[in-house]
């Protein structure tokens, strides 16, 4: 059981932050407890608030007038507006430390948190440098999340607003023309004046002119986008329908031989309408936002004539000096000007192991640089790199996703059948009522508006993706799900995400440690910066009455220090991996560490392992083969030293075949996640970013795949039953309309009962799918 | 019967002004965030001093 805040009161599972003997849940909260002690209640006390976190870093590349521009959405003469991403807002409490800033830097006038997208809108007077609000963000816990700045929001925003207003105004419209059309239904006195009759009937006209003008705009445009890509539209029959039903009511009205169909139709651009909003409500739109780009540093220390300056990434050319300074990742590929340096390739080639390299080596970009300040001079930018190679297909895969769904599938059979049978009864009433037939093609054409059946798909797909974003899986989009449902190979990556990297196993070989060396060992391990031995840390906790003296750390050599006059040395073993244990000069044993697997992995192949194709795709050497042995089912294919480029390649060729899916995590898998049907990537800390995947689990869930895979079946049955249900209805609708007589009661009372049985149906039982399969199993929210 | 013009002549415009209130304030941003000022509705203010600068008329 973790701690309970004593500022909000939520348990501290992520972090616990201990302060005058109190325990708080996150720095927010701290800060909040600060400023309500300090500012709020007694006299501002400015001396006494300012605590030291974060603060090492000095933000001065957003003084740079082009990086500063993309956070700036408003500038005049006397105030700038800057909105900033702060991945850390978590609750209340930091809504309040943000928003009374103000109170703790004059040059912030106003700040308002946006919870949902975790960003903050700042006024801030035109004098302040934007690095001096940054500082201020960090010292109160909030570092901004500046290298993962993208602009393209702003046009999804836009399209979401217009969705929006066209559904608003189709709603109006349709509740409008139901209520004036009800006269003309009910039996009253009211229909016998043509009057009357003719007033509700130019309101009708009226009032439907902006559904067919404005709101349904959409439509027009998936039709049209559909006709000049070549390929059939779920937005096709719907707009065919939507047309003869428009033209049909207006031509009845003219004429005055009857009073059109004009409820029927708004009630289709509005359920529709409504379909695709619903749809469209995402609880988290962070993640998959995110570019590769936001890995690398957003200012490179570059040298200028003969002076050092700090310029833009994309302001760096082939032939520049850069600086790379200790854990950055290389935004380049570029020679070595240092005497050796030490690099983690673990996003390229997935490799966990450090490698040194020495001057006048190629460096590729994606290296995360382990050894202080190196230079290097740049031969391929960004773009033309090693690692730039890896992605560039994102956009084709988008469409085809759209393609190859299976509604639209089902559209295409379902209009082609529609056709054929209102055209097979126009031509069979013809020669003996041509009215009659002229009737039968156009109100079959209405009634058999797909809209029931696109509203299966859009209610099922969006009510399972908002109850799985509520378990904090994402999915990218609908038709994710629809795939994940038709998978049969699943590939696992190894570093990562069979094996949990925050869980590190230490393996000794050698001789054992003596107590009191036991004891010293663990001071030297704390003053250490070095990641292998914090992770020592853990087996050689630190001891209170121990001196540290002649402590010496060199990146990329290794660690010595003398404790209570026993002097240990660690370093780069000479034969073979591992870490080297010295003592006094002599040479005690070997630390191999070893990635722990994740809990519940193994349950979780052999389920999967029924039915569907499993294998192991690791750039790691096969030094871990006995291990995946026993972790995977007997007949997974194992493959190991692979190249990001071979996993992708490999991916790739299986899909020919079969539809995979890859299960990965870092920058290394990019490609295959990019290749596979159905990229999902394992995100370990708070926020991973994945720039090709396409579902975002996090990794404590990974053990549930199985699970969240039957779930995607479930849906996609229930789709299926809910496809039955609609054709259900056309076939009355049908069956009414091609003997040509349909009235327009019949239809607008049919339209709205498909609609709301479907919309129940699927959501209710989607629901319940949700609970019987994800929920109950695990007696919590997975 | 007759009075039923007059009904619907106030009506209609009386609900298409809701309307147009509603676009209004989708379009100023109003059911942009629907989470934080639940949370802000929470804190507590001191009176609001004479340094404090409303921002209310944010530009678009």
């Amino acid at each position: 059981m973790a701690a309970l805040c004593f500022h909000c009161g939520e348990a501290c599972d992520k972090e616990l932050i201990v302060q005058a003997e109190k325990n708080y849940c996150c720095n927010g909260c701290l800060q909040a407890r600060m400023l309500i002690d300090n500012s709020i209640l007694c006299a501002p006390d400015d001396e006494n608030f300012a605590p030291e976190i974060n603060s090492k870093r000095n933000w001065e590349e957003l003084d740079i007038p082009t990086i500063a521009k993309r956070f700036i959405i408003y500038e005049d003469a006397d105030v700038k507006h800057v909105r900033f991403t702060l991945s850390n807002i978590h609750c209340a409490s930091c809504v309040y430390v943000l928003e009374h800033l103000h109170k703790l830097e004059p040059g912030i006038l106003k700040t308002e948190v946006h919870f949902a997208e975790k960003t903050i809108r700042m006024v801030i007077r035109k004098e302040v440098p934007l690095s001096k609000v940054a500082r201020q963000l960090a010292l109160v816990g909030y570092a901004p999340d500046i290298e993962s700045v993208e602009s393209t929001s702003s046009e999804t925003e836009k399209s979401r607003k217009f969705r929006l207003r066209a559904l608003v105004i189709a709603g109006f419209c349709f509740a409008n023309i139901m209520l004036f059309s009800i006269p003309e239904y009910m039996d009253l006195e009211l229909k016998n004046d043509p009057n009357f009759v003719y007033f509700f009937r130019t309101i009708n006209v009226l009032l439907s002119l902006p559904v067919f003008f404005y709101s349904s705009l959409e439509f027009y445009r998936g039709a049209l986008s559909g006709i000049r890509n070549k390929f059939m539209h779920i937005d096709f029959p719907l707009v065919i329908s939507l047309c003869v039903a428009y033209s049909r009511s207006l031509y009845e009205v003219i004429s005055n031989t009857g009073s059109g169909y004009f409820d029927s139709y708004s009630g289709i651009v509005f359920f529709m309408l409504i379909g695709r909003h619903f749809q469209d409500l995402r609880t988290d739109k962070l993640g998959f936002s995110k570019s590769f780009k936001s890995y690398f540093p957003i200012v490179i220390t570059t040298k200028r004539g003969n002076a050092f300056q700090n310029i833009p990434l994309a302001e760096v050319q082939e032939q520049d000096e850069i600086e790379i300074h200790n854990q950055e990742v290389i935004p380049a590929d570029g020679i070595l000007l240092n005497e050796e340096a030490e690099l983690d390739y673990a996003f390229v080639t997935g490799e966990s192991d450090h490698k040194t390299i020495f001057r006048g080596a190629t460096v590729y970009a994606g290296a995360r640089n382990c050894s202080g300040n190196i230079r290097i001079r740049v031969e391929k930018v960004m773009e033309d790199s090693h690692l730039g190679l890896l992605w560039n297909k994102e956009a084709r895969k988008e469409e085809n996703a759209e393609r190859q769904s299976f509604t639209h599938v089902v559209a295409k059979w379902f209009t082609l059948f529609l056709l054929v049978m209102s055209f097979g009864a126009f031509l069979l009433l013809y020669p003996s009522d041509p009215n009659k037939a002229f009737r039968a093609l156009t109100t079959a054409l209405i009634v058999a508006c797909p809209c029931a059946l696109l509203l299966s798909h859009t209610f099922t797909t969006g009510t399972a993706l908002r109850l799985l974003a509520q378990g904090k899986l994402l999915f990218k989009n609908s038709f994710v799900l629809d795939k994940l449902a038709t998978v049969q190979a699943f590939y696992f990556d190894k570093t990562g995400t069979v094996t949990d990297t925050h869980q590190v196993r230490v393996k000794y070989t050698g001789e054992a440690l003596q107590p009191e060396e036991k004891n010293a060992f663990g001071e030297l391990l704390a003053s250490s910066l070095h990641p292998i031995s914090q992770s020592l840390l853990k087996e050689f906790p630190r001891n209170e009455h121990c001196t540290l003296s002649e402590f010496e750390e060199t990146p990329g050599m290794g660690t010595s220090g003398k404790v209570n006059g026993i002097f240990f040395e660690l370093k780069k073993s000479n034969d073979g991996p591992g870490t080297a244990l010295w003592i006094n000069g002599k040479w005690r044993g070997v630390f191999h560490l070893e990635f722990e697997i994740r809990s519940g992995m193994k349950d979780m192949l052999h389920q999967i392992k029924k039915g569907n194709k499993l294998g192991l795709l690791s750039g790691d050497s096969n030094a871990d083969d006995l291990r995946m042995r026993k972790l995977f089912p007997f007949g997974s294919e194992l493959i190991y030293q692979l190249s990001p480029i071979d996993k992708a390649k490999g991916i790739a060729k299986m899909e020919e075949t079969t539809r995979c899916a890859y299960v990965g995590d870092g920058l290394n898998d990019t490609g295959a996640l990019q290749e596979a049907s159905v990229g999902i990537s394992v995100s370990d800390a708070h926020q991973r970013f994945t720039p090709a995947a396409d579902v975002l689990i996090p990794g404590e869930l990974l053990q549930h795949l199985p699970a969240i895979v039957s779930y995607a079946k479930a849906c996609r049955r229930i789709v299926f039953f809910s496809f039955g249900l609609s054709l259900l209805y056309n076939v009355i609708g049908l069956s009414y309309a091609l003997t040509g007589n349909l009235s327009p009661l019949v239809a607008a009372v049919l339209m709205p009962v498909s609609t709301f049985t479907i919309i129940l149906f699927t959501t209710s039982a989607t629901r319940r799918a949700y609970n019987r399969i994800l929920l109950d199993k695990n007696h919590k929210r997975v | 019967m007759s009075v039923i013009y007059l009904l619907i002549g106030i009506s209609l415009p009386l609900a298409m002004g809701f309307l147009i209130v509603f676009l209004r304030n989708a379009k100023q941003g109003q059911f942009d965030d629907l989470d934080t000022p639940a949370m802000r509705i929470l804190f507590e203010e001191k009176p609001k001093s004479q340094t404090e600068i409303t921002t209310e008329e944010q530009p678009k």
